[in-house]
């Protein structure tokens, strides 16, 4: 019994709250605003048609606005740069792998090279950096005690 | 067989919405403006009622508009005009107010027609004995739009569309592309929310 006049006070409460929110029906424009609207809309559609295709609102932009000519250079100037570019591209070398022979490309340094190893801003070839190679492989098993604390890592130097 | 031709006077009087498109389609300005006189009141209160800033609607309305005419090679003709034109209002209109978070709100609100003063609930309001019974219309309208801003846009919309415009779940569903059951859901926690903000007025 109680659980029902519970329900059915918060049915009418629900339904006030639903009454009262549709007052919000009775806020109108102001009398002009169809006139207003209509006017508004008639000016910012005159002269495009309806629902066409972007191409051909690209070429109504070209060749119906006030400045055409404006609109032209400014077209061609981003069809030469656009040339320029493609241009750019095609003059850079092929470097895919089947067009680089297997000798090209690599440099073969032997270890008796008295190559100055330097730090990078000081080194004359600055892509030529030495490459740390550790003595241990990298998946070795522990075999004697495990040595703890800085100490030194026999590293050797490779190109 | 009467019935024929007094049909076609009013097809001819009033064109439906789907001839009035194909029109517009052909160039036909002034069949699209015949489709923007049918509906711009609805979809002004639709989107006024969401922002709850009437020179942000009115820009709005045009947007709605101005965009519909612009893709109307893109109206399938799969749903009403209607529809169509609704849905498109509401994802503009959820934008724009996702926009307006991030700058901030301002209300400005349309008058109320005198009409209200006869409507039963707030005649039901007036006749209780309590302090709400002195309330104002336009404190009433102010305490209205507060209390529909603080629901999320989702919520909003569906009580604006079947509270507010007297939608049918179906039809709204139909709208927001979602389910009867979603729409039913969401009435109900934004109602509950509603509650919630107007505790003082509740019966």
């Amino acid at each position: 019994m109680k659980a029902d006049n519970k329900k059915e006070s918060a049915d009418e409460q629900n339904n006030f709250i639903q009454r009262l929110v549709a007052l919000k029906r009775y806020e109108q424009p102001d009398p002009y605003f169809e006139t207003r609207n209509l006017a508004v809309l008639r000016e910012k559609l005159s002269g495009a048609a309806p629902g066409r295709g972007w191409a051909n609102r690209w070429f109504g932009w070209l060749f119906n606005g006030s400045v055409p000519a404006f609109r032209m250079v400014v077209v061609s100037c981003l069809l030469a740069l656009l040339s320029v570019n493609l241009l750019l591209l095609n003059s850079v070398p092929n470097l895919s792998p089947e067009s680089v022979s297997p000798d090209e490309g690599v440099a073969v340094i032997s270890s008796d090279s008295d190559m100055r190893l330097a730090s990078t801003n000081e080194s004359l070839d600055l892509y030529r950096k030495p490459v740390f190679v550790f003595e241990y492989p990298s998946n070795r098993q522990a075999v004697g005690p495990v040595q703890m604390g800085p100490s030194s890592v026999p590293v050797r130097y490779d190109y | 067989m009467a019935d024929e031709p007094k049909n076609q006077v009013v097809e001819a009087l009033e064109p439906p919405d789907a001839v009035l498109v194909a029109r517009a389609r052909a160039n036909d300005y002034s069949s699209y403006e015949e489709l923007v006189r049918r509906y711009q009141r609805r979809i002004y209160a639709l989107v006024y009622n969401m922002t709850g800033n009437k020179e942000d609607t009115e820009d709005l309305v045009q947007d709605v508009f101005v965009k519909a005419y612009r893709v109307l090679h893109g109206f399938k003709g799969n749903s009403s005009f209607y529809t169509w034109i609704y849905r498109i209002a509401v994802n503009r209109t959820i934008n724009f107010l996702h926009k307006r978070k991030r700058r901030g709100s301002s209300v400005s609100l349309d008058d109320v027609d005198q009409a209200v003063e006869r409507d039963p609930a707030l005649l039901e309001l007036r006749s209780r004995e309590s302090p709400v019974r002195d309330v104002t219309i336009s404190e009433l309208q102010n305490k209205l739009n507060a209390a529909l801003q603080t629901l999320s846009e989702d919520h909003r919309t569906v009580v604006v569309m079947h509270d507010i415009q007297g939608m049918q779940h179906a039809e709204i569903a139909g709208i927001l592309n979602c389910s009867e059951g979603t729409v039913r859901s969401r009435l109900f926690y934004a109602r509950k929310q509603l509650q919630h903000e107007l505790a003082e007025y509740a019966p």
